[in-house]
């Protein structure tokens, strides 16, 4: 994602969405909420909502004393018989674990789904050192075969049909498959085991930092972050420096949070607690910190509570823009609201400056956030850091628009003027009108009537208001 | 200095920088609204229940078992419907009054090491282990790595069986971590290995076991 030097344009890329791709996001997206909302109300909406502050302030506290932290998490993993590694930015990263594949003789790795990871461009850089690295995650192997990413941030091969699936095995796997989600599922098993057993390094992302002990909390359904993490002699978990919580309270409150939040389940099928090296175990492991740009994102204090997320997916869930559009829209690795935030975040606004106006302000992603980021707020600022620019970076819209912009507001400001534009729309329009509605509107209006018709200019308001009926009852007029 | 502590010292000082004000500020305890007070125990029994009812709910099996001889005749029956050939159990204390060892020798099953790099382990049909902690809220067991129960020896295996014994309950996650915080590695385990990455159906045992036998010991 950092070698992404082109801007992302969410308006074209949208209208790539094919139809196959929007529908299983909703199936998806749809079965998630629900199962959510039904886990909360078994939760009690009040503890839940109580749950959600506990969590809210565990992060806050914890962004807030980072500098005591990660200090403090180091030291208690390197006194376990870890290695801390710190990584600027993600070629740091890439080099860290490169190093540490050709210092240990490796050829093969297996993988625990990390977004960091493709955050930092990890399985480019080790294929091209000529090691293997199997994503053991169904759904991120599932993309990874297909060479594709993923389309959202716990379920990546949302956007795929079953047949698709059984196709793209057949084609890469040279396997007999049929579109049968337990049989496909069968087969990736058969085709991983072999690979866990013989990988010489795992490497795994994580879920959370406990600073108290050094722990690296690793959370899966599968099994394979477990395998990953046990079976071979060397691990290397990437993570993110705003991933640290300050004790084991705090984690008991956010592994509440996260598992009713990802998919409506009370609790995730494993969850590993891993602090340094142990007996039986792999004989190294090394923690790598990345900052990527998050320390930056620290130092503002509006953006700042987008780095409290804990990567649940739900604001992506319920998000209308979301589902009408899929992960691929937004052009990054992060999607749906929170990547709206992150990636221009991430990226600057030059690339991804346009993300967070793909967004309707509704405030769905704020109400189900188990951490309340308030989403919305972190939009707008960071659409008028695109407009106008602030202490961070300059403005990246282009004089044409705001030109635009300009005149606008001058006519709209003068009321003989908007009248008189009002007549010019009216009369501008009658060839284009198809009925209530106007299909097509030349450059650069069509830029609207690609994806959706124009209403027609119907009538005029003021006059209809200076000669309406007036003789209504009063009573029934106050119910208006 | 080399040029990983440099990255070291810049990412901190970066930190330090954003923080402003707040940089070096006294590390005080949490504020009271970051804390969730821990769920309540009910009674013992409504507890053993409720931690069934969940497992089951987690496409667990589940059981309550009293003694020696209905679990004898507990695994007899397991090993017959989960057609079990080779099986691998923790040197966990608990086991002892029960003879698993005698009885799984009994029944013809030959014991696999928990011992080793996996490669027998992931053959095997059937793994034992015994929960540190119970968990009956969300029908989760804590399981404690140590070197005679493998973190492996509740994964590779086609089965696992957890055993519970009724001191082994904990009201919540608080109490679970109080008991394993200090450890090098421990596990939660909530069901069996799951997925539902192919438009969305639940599908049991993608890597790890793909039965789940829960029984309370008593």
């Amino acid at each position: 994602m950092t070698d992404q030097a082109s801007r992302i344009d969410f308006r074209e890329n949208s209208r790539n969405a094919s139809p196959a791709v929007v529908k299983a996001t909703q199936n998806s997206t749809r079965t998630a909420l629900k199962k959510r909302a039904d886990v909360v109300r078994e939760f009690g909406e009040e503890r839940w909502q109580e749950l959600r502050r506990a969590g809210h302030e565990i992060r806050l506290h914890a962004l807030t004393h980072l500098d005591r932290y990660l200090p403090m998490l180091e030291e208690k993993v390197t006194a376990a018989g870890g290695h801390v590694h710190w990584a600027r930015d993600a070629e740091e990263a890439r080099k860290i674990v490169l190093g540490l594949a050709s210092q240990h003789g490796v050829r093969s790795i297996v993988k625990v789904k990390s977004m960091v990871s493709e955050e930092i461009d990890l399985n480019p850089a080790l294929e091209a050192q000529g090691i293997r690295a199997y994503e053991t995650d169904l759904g991120e192997f599932i993309v990874q075969l297909a060479g594709q990413r993923p389309s959202h941030i716990t379920a990546p091969a949302l956007h795929m049909t079953k047949e698709e699936i059984a196709d793209l095995f057949r084609e890469k796997l040279k396997i007999d498959a049929r579109p049968i989600p337990e049989e496909l599922t069968e087969q990736a098993r058969q085709k991983l085991r072999p690979e866990f057993l013989n990988a010489q390094m795992g490497i795994s992302g994580g879920n959370f930092l406990i600073a108290e002990t050094g722990t690296l909390l690793i959370v899966t359904n599968e099994g394979n972050g477990r395998l990953s993490t046990s079976l071979p002699p060397v691990h290397v978990a990437v993570v993110g420096i705003e991933k640290v919580l300050p004790d084991w309270e705090s984690a008991a409150v956010m592994l509440k949070l996260l598992a009713r939040s990802v998919s409506g389940s009370k609790i995730t099928a494993y969850n590993t607690f891993i602090t340094g090296v142990r007996q039986g175990g792999p004989k190294e492991f090394h923690l790598v910190l990345l900052d990527n740009g998050r320390s930056r994102i620290l130092a503002d204090d509006v953006a700042r509570e987008a780095l409290m997320c804990i990567r649940c997916g739900a604001c992506m869930n319920t998000c209308p823009v979301y589902n009408q559009v899929g992960g691929y829209a937004y052009g990054a690795v992060y999607q749906g609201p929170i990547g709206s935030m992150l990636t221009p975040l991430l990226l600057g606004t030059r690339i991804a400056g346009g993300l967070p106006f793909a967004s309707t302000l509704c405030g769905a992603c704020a109400e189900l956030c188990p951490v309340m980021i308030p989403i919305p707020e972190i939009l707008l600022h960071l659409r008028k850091r695109f407009v106008e620019g602030d202490l961070f970076e300059p403005p990246s819209v282009p004089t044409s628009l705001k030109a635009l912009a300009g005149a606008g507001r001058f006519v709209l400001g003068s009321p003989a003027l908007y009248r008189f534009g009002a007549r010019l729309a009216r009369a501008l329009q009658t060839p284009l009108r198809r009925g209530d509605w106007l299909p097509s509107l030349p450059p650069p209006l069509n830029r609207w009537t690609s994806a959706r018709p124009f209403p027609a200019f119907r009538g005029d308001f003021r006059h209809w208001w200076k000669n309406r009926p007036k003789t209504r009852p009063a009573k029934e007029a106050s119910h208006e | 200095m080399n040029k990983e502590s440099t990255a070291r010292e810049m990412i901190l000082a970066g930190v330090r920088g954003a923080l402003g004000a707040y940089a070096g500020s006294p590390l005080g305890p949490l504020p009271a609204a970051a804390r969730f007070a821990a769920r309540k125990a009910s009674s013992l029994d409504e507890e053993m229940e409720r931690m069934l009812g969940e497992v089951e709910r987690l496409n667990g099996r589940t059981r309550r078992v009293h003694g020696r001889e209905e679990f004898a005749a507990a695994l007899t029956e397991l090993i017959k419907e989960e057609k079990i050939r080779t099986a691998s159990f923790s040197d966990h204390p608990f086991y002892r009054p029960y003879g698993i060892g005698e009885l799984l020798e009994h029944s013809g099953i030959e014991s696999v090491s928990p011992v080793g790099d996996g490669r027998r382990l992931a053959t095997c049909d059937l793994g034992i282990t015994v929960a540190d902690a119970a968990l009956p809220e969300t029908g989760t067991v804590l399981l404690r790595t140590t070197q005679g129960q493998a973190d492996a020896l509740s994964l590779l295996p086609r089965v696992h069986l957890a055993l519970v014994s009724p001191e082994a309950f904990v009201a919540d996650l608080q109490d679970a971590f109080a008991l394993a915080k200090g450890d090098r590695h421990f596990v939660l385990v909530s069901g069996c290995s799951r997925t539902a990455d192919i438009e969305k159906v639940l599908t049991l045992g993608v890597h790890g076991p793909k039965a789940y036998h829960l029984w309370v010991c008593d």
